[in-house]
Formats: structure tokens, C-alpha cells, sequence
């Protein structure tokens, strides 16, 4: 398949010239709506979680006709790269069922997943945001330490080095990335999960990850944007490029912005399967997730960023083969750790994504926006909570998926949520890179609450 | 009249550039002063406003009923001036992200909501080192400057920006508004910045007490 991304790239040098903005308002935008009317697709708050199966099979029509209409935008030669229904058939033909991640006898394979289906889902750990670099290995200990969690973004980023502030395209850009491998590289051998995938993508620059590729374990990899909307650019590929000249992982993600320019909850529900359709034609990944915020407050979990993940997520796994995509909250939610609300999030979350076809993940809180914001805790729960939620059917999930909300949604119409929490070093123990026992009692409430909605939560509570 | 001023806002409200100079032009030929258009157009956006923090219209209709505005904009100012009937501003916002830095989402959003509340903003785009908010600023004078920076690792070029104009002498003639990603109040005074939001509704908020109409 690699020999057709150079076909591709290749348009960019000779695709209808256009600025940014025409590509936005006068192209994407009234196709975007035009694709939607089609097929009647509206934006039903209730109805968090797809409700119907025509419904979702719908958005991936409207999004397939959408990527052949009008193809994706390159920012670098302001050119569009077209791409035919018969290219996005084929990549889908040839698109691999399972992706492996790690090595070793820390290797994960992920494989297709089913609305309906009953097994417990893999579970990715996202550390996001700024860290104290005295912190950091701790924090990624922690994460080792966490038996559930199947691959992590060990993605914290280390703002200050040789006493200087971090920026991007600096020499200390690349000494704070070659710290950040080291760090995360001893926190794998320390907790004894040496091949345990690393998947960040700490540096702004590509310049920055560079030298730091030398410490990448062959299940590492990194990641590359598909600009929203329906864009790229050569630095995008240059990326792509880079690592699969290495032979190391490639991810990716649909991020559509709802209420910017994704639009409604269902057109960005529409543009971000488009995307994932635009990632695999143009990048070939191995590994794929989708991340729609609340482009008002940006919040991953608020009812608007769900519902399109789960019509995203639940249009994809019904009319692909390709390996599970991991789902909302992708590892950040707004409330901080160590608070009802963060737990809440993860569970809204998790019991969708079994019930449509994703994967789950956890871990980040104050939508990494704040320092040392990262536990595991929230992933291992998300895994339980998936696993235990696996197989509900649609209809018991958008209940649960609701009641879920209402723990916390009033707190993000407020845009208050991010406001609550600690950092990790204060609930955390930062000797045994445990929680602390007011995290855990924080952790079991939800957990009991959860029970007593009918979900079989069997796992020790430490 | 008023039929004819609730035209021009109906047309404003549909994202439609060619109807609202249409019903700009059909008001001004049915008596009403461009004042009276101007201040229709005014309340038009503001309900726009309303509804995009609802999410009940999105983004791309926000920039299109903006370019529909400052269209109408060019056929009013003239009459005004010539009628010395001008509106008093809201203010002049110089906005871009840093240089390093490609997001373009937050501050397109912040934007379009300082456009809604009559800010007229210059957009510098994503990627703008300190030099060209300083040359933008002295070219169009404006009230605020505004810096966005959504990565960590690009946040401290905020500091760099503010620098930049203190190193010129003349940081005192603008206020600095700052946001995004993990910037924080505490960030912003230590940089010397004026004002910090977090999201688009908050940042406009802010940008509107800086010039004194909060």
C-alpha cells in the first residue's frame, strides 16, 4: 500500500489552486451541509449514542461523498488533493483488521471491533500537558505500574531545560525530547514492561523528534495530524514519511471542532469519519482515534464532543474491517484528577465506546491545560467500566451515557469543570507511584454508583 | 422603515453577503440614514453571537456573516463620515498565534466572537514571530494586542512578543491579551500582559473591559 502515498502527495503539486479561506467557507463548508441535508442527518441531544443503525450508516455515506467531492485541502501549496470513491474503496479493501503496538511480551494487537461486541476493550493512557521535569518519571511509573493499560502516550511535555523555556525549533526542543525518551525509557524498565508502546508526540517540531528517534523501541511510534478540517501539508508528510522509513507507528486522528468550523454536533460528526477515511487514504496509519472537542470550551466530554464521537465511531466500525479506533475522551477530560467528575467523564466515554465499535482511553485531567495533570487511574478505570459496559446494546448505553452526563454537564455549560482537581503529586503517592487513599475512596464511590446501575465491576479496588 | 432594517439583519442572519448589501442598499433608498443600518447590522451580529456560544450557528456562518458585515461596512462608512455621524468604536484588536505554533482553532474562534461584539480584528494568521505583531501594531494602532498560543512548548513565546514591544519603547501604547493551551492568569501578569482568557467567550469578555466597555 506505501507505494500509493507519493501518488497522493504527489497532487499536492498539481491539485486546483485555492487560499485556505475560499477551501473553508466556499467549498468545504457548503459541502459539508449540502451532504447532510442528503441524508437528513440531524443533531438529536438526547440521543448521545446512535439510536439507529441507518442513521449511522448515513453519516459514513455522507462522509465518503463528502472526501470524493471534494478531497483534502494542502496548506503548503494552497492546492486540493483530489481522491476518487474508487481510491477510497481500495484503501478500505486493503486496510489491516489488526494493528500490533509494543514489543516483546509488552506487545498489544488491536483488532476490528463490533458494536456488539462483548470483549473487553484495549485501553489507551494518554499523559498530556506540562510536567515538572523532576516529576515526569515518576508520573510515567505510575502509568507502567497500571496492569490495564495496553499502550500509552507517555506525552509530557518537560517546559524547561538548562534553564531555559522550551520552544519550538530550538536545540532546547531537542534536549527536552531526548530527556522526555529517557525518562519514559527508564520508568518502562523500572516497572519491568520495557516494550510497552510509547506513542507520544511530545515536540512541535519535527526537527525537535529527530534526534530522539535513536531511543524509539521498534513498538514506539508517533503522531501525525490530519489539519482540521480535511487538510494536511508537507510537514504532515514529511512526518509520515520519516516514520515509516523507520518501521515505527504511525497514529492519527479525526479531531473535527464542534461548533467551529465542524459545525453541528452531526456535521462534525460526517467530517470527522471523513477525516479518518482522508488518514488512511493519505498516511496509511496503524493505529487511529478520534478526538472531538467542544470548539467553545474545548471540552472532549461535553454532550456535543460525544455525540459526534459515538456517530463517528459507531458509522466507522459498521461499514469498515479496519482495526478499532479509540475513542472520546482520548485521554483528557476537563475536571482534574482526584474528583468525582473525572471519574464520571471516563465512564460516559467508555460505556459508549464499547457499544459503537471503539476502543477507550484515560488518564489527563484540566483538559491538559494545567501542570502534573496526568494519572493513570483514569485509564484503568475506563477499561474496567468498558469492559464491564461491553455489549449493552445502544439503547441501555444512551441511557447510561445520559445519566453519566448529568454528574457533570452543567459544570461545562458554566465552563467551570476545569477549575477542580490536584495534581498528580498531591494525590498520588510519589514513592510508590500508587494513588493516594482519597483518590481511591473517590474512585470506589463512582465504582459503587456504577454497580448499582447494574454494571458487573469484579476488580479489586486496591 | 423598520421592515427595512429587520431586512438587512434577516439577510445578515442568513450568512449571505449579496442579500444583505442588497437589503444595506434597499434601506438606504427607503430613507433610513446608514447610522440606523449601521446600528442594524450592529444588533444583527450581536444575536449571531448569541447563537454561536449556543452552538446554534457554527463557525464558518460567523465568517461569513462577517464578511457580509464589513461589506456593508464599506458602503455605510462613507455616508457617515460625510454625515459626521459616526459610530463610536469598539476597538481595534491586532490578533495571531506565535510563531512555532499552527493552530489555527482557537483563535479563529476567539475572533469571530470579538467580530460579533463590533471588534474590528486583524487577523495575522498562525505562526507570526514578534516582529510582525509589532510591525501590524504600529500600522494599524490598535487597542489590544492579542497573542495566542495553544503548545506548551510555544507558550513562552507570548513573553518573547510582549518583550519584543518593550524592547521598542512603547508597550504602554497597547493592551496585551493573552490565552490558550496551558496559559493561566498567574502567566499572564508575569509576562506583563494586560489580560488573559480562557475560551473565546471569556477572552472577549476581557477584551471589552480593556477598552473600557466591559
Amino acid at each position: 500500500m506505501r507505494a500509493r502515498m507519493f501518488d497522493y502527495w504527489a497532487r499536492a503539486e498539481t491539485g486546483e489552486m485555492m487560499s485556505e479561506k475560499d477551501w473553508d467557507l466556499e467549498l468545504y463548508w457548503p459541502a459539508v451541509v449540502e451532504v447532510c441535508q442528503k441524508y437528513g442527518l440531524e443533531y438529536v441531544p438526547e440521543e448521545v449514542v446512535p439510536q439507529s443503525n441507518e442513521v449511522s450508516d448515513n453519516v459514513f455515506k455522507a462522509a465518503y461523498e463528502l472526501l470524493a467531492k471534494i478531497g483534502v485541502y494542502c496548506q503548503s501549496s494552497e492546492r486540493i488533493i483530489k481522491i476518487s470513491e474508487n481510491e477510497i474503496d481500495e484503501t478500505l479493501r486493503l486496510f489491516p483488521s489488526e494493528t500490533i503496538l509494543g514489543e516483546g511480551t509488552d506487545q498489544i494487537t488491536i483488532k476490528h471491533r463490533d458494536p456488539e461486541d462483548t470483549h473487553p476493550p484495549n485501553v489507551l493512557a494518554r499523559i498530556l500537558g506540562p510536567h515538572d521535569p523532576d516529576l515526569l518519571y515518576k508520573v510515567c511509573l505510575a502509568y507502567v505500574k497500571e496492569p490495564r493499560i495496553d499502550h500509552v502516550h507517555f506525552q509530557g511535555v518537560i517546559p524547561y531545560i538548562h534553564g531555559i523555556n522550551v520552544k519550538p525549533g530550538t536545540p532546547f526542543e531537542i534536549a527536552a525530547e531526548i530527556r522526555r525518551r529517557h525518562e519514559v525509557n527508564a520508568a518502562r524498565y523500572d516497572g519491568g514492561r520495557p516494550g510497552l508502546s510509547d506513542c507520544a508526540s511530545a515536540t512541535v517540531s519535527l526537527q525537535g523528534q529527530m534526534p530522539a528517534y535513536r531511543f524509539m523501541g521498534s513498538g514506539d511510534g508517533s503522531q501525525v495530524y490530519i489539519m482540521p478540517h480535511l487538510k494536511t501539508s508537507y510537514e504532515q508528510m514529511s512526518r509520515v514519511y520519516a516514520m515509516h522509513q523507520l518501521n515505527r507507528k504511525v497514529w492519527g486522528l479525526g479531531q473535527a471542532f464542534v461548533g467551529g468550523l465542524a459545525g453541528s454536533p452531526m456535521h462534525a460528526a460526517v467530517v470527522c469519519t471523513a477525516e479518518l477515511l482522508a488518514y488512511c487514504v493519505l498516511y496509511e496509519p496503524t493505529y487511529l482515534g478520534i478526538w472531538p472537542a467542544d470548539a467553545i470550551y474545548f471540552a472532549t466530554t461535553s454532550r456535543t464532543a460525544y455525540f459526534t464521537n459515538f456517530y463517528c465511531g459507531h458509522a466507522w466500525a459498521r461499514n469498515t474491517g479496519t482495526f478499532a479506533v479509540t475513542g472520546n475522551p482520548w485521554g483528557i477530560v476537563c475536571a482534574g484528577p482526584c474528583t468525582h467528575e473525572y471519574f464520571w467523564e471516563h465512564a460516559a466515554g467508555a460505556i459508549g465506546n464499547v457499544n459503537v465499535g471503539l476502543n477507550v482511553a484515560g488518564g489527563t485531567g484540566w483538559q491538559s491545560g494545567q501542570v502534573n495533570g496526568a494519572t493513570p487511574i483514569g485509564a484503568r478505570f475506563a477499561h474496567e467500566v468498558g469492559s464491564a459496559a461491553a455489549g449493552l446494546g445502544l439503547e441501555k448505553a444512551n441511557e447510561l451515557v445520559n445519566k453519566c452526563l448529568d454528574k457533570y454537564e452543567d459544570q461545562i455549560v458554566s465552563r467551570q469543570l476545569h477549575k477542580k482537581g490536584k495534581a498528580f503529586q498531591d494525590c498520588y503517592d510519589t514513592e510508590s507511584c500508587r494513588p493516594t487513599q482519597e483518590y481511591l475512596d473517590i474512585y470506589n464511590e463512582v465504582k459503587d454508583e456504577l454497580r448499582g446501575w447494574g454494571l458487573d465491576l469484579p476488580y479489586l479496588d486496591d | 422603515m423598520a421592515d427595512a432594517l429587520q431586512s438587512v439583519k434577516d439577510a445578515l442572519g442568513a450568512f449571505d453577503k449579496e442579500k444583505t448589501l442588497e437589503a444595506v442598499n434597499a434601506a438606504l433608498e427607503g430613507g433610513a440614514s446608514a447610522r440606523q443600518v449601521f446600528d442594524a447590522l450592529i444588533e444583527g451580529m450581536t444575536a449571531i453571537g448569541k447563537d454561536f456560544e449556543k452552538m446554534i450557528c457554527f463557525l464558518p456562518e460567523v465568517m461569513k456573516a462577517t464578511d457580509a458585515m464589513k461589506a456593508a461596512f464599506e458602503v455605510l462608512m462613507p455616508i457617515m463620515v460625510e454625515a459626521d455621524d459616526l459610530p463610536e468604536k469598539v476597538g481595534t484588536v491586532v490578533f495571531g498565534t506565535v510563531k512555532g505554533d499552527i493552530h489555527n482553532v482557537g483563535k479563529d474562534m476567539v475572533i469571530s466572537v470579538m467580530n460579533t461584539q463590533g471588534f474590528d480584528v486583524i487577523d495575522l494568521g498562525v505562526d507570526v514571530p514578534a516582529s510582525k505583531f509589532y510591525e501590524a501594531a504600529e500600522l494599524h494602532k490598535p487597542d489590544i494586542v492579542a497573542i495566542c498560543a495553544i503548545m506548551s512548548s510555544t507558550i513562552p513565546i507570548q513573553k518573547d512578543i510582549v518583550d519584543y514591544f518593550l524592547a521598542q519603547g512603547n508597550k504602554e501604547d497597547y493592551k496585551f491579551l493573552v490565552g490558550g493551551g496551558s496559559t493561566n492568569p498567574a502567566w499572564a501578569e508575569k509576562i506583563g500582559a494586560d489580560g488573559w482568557g480562557k475560551d473565546a467567550v471569556e477572552a472577549t469578555d476581557v477584551a471589552l473591559k480593556l477598552v473600557g466597555k466591559g
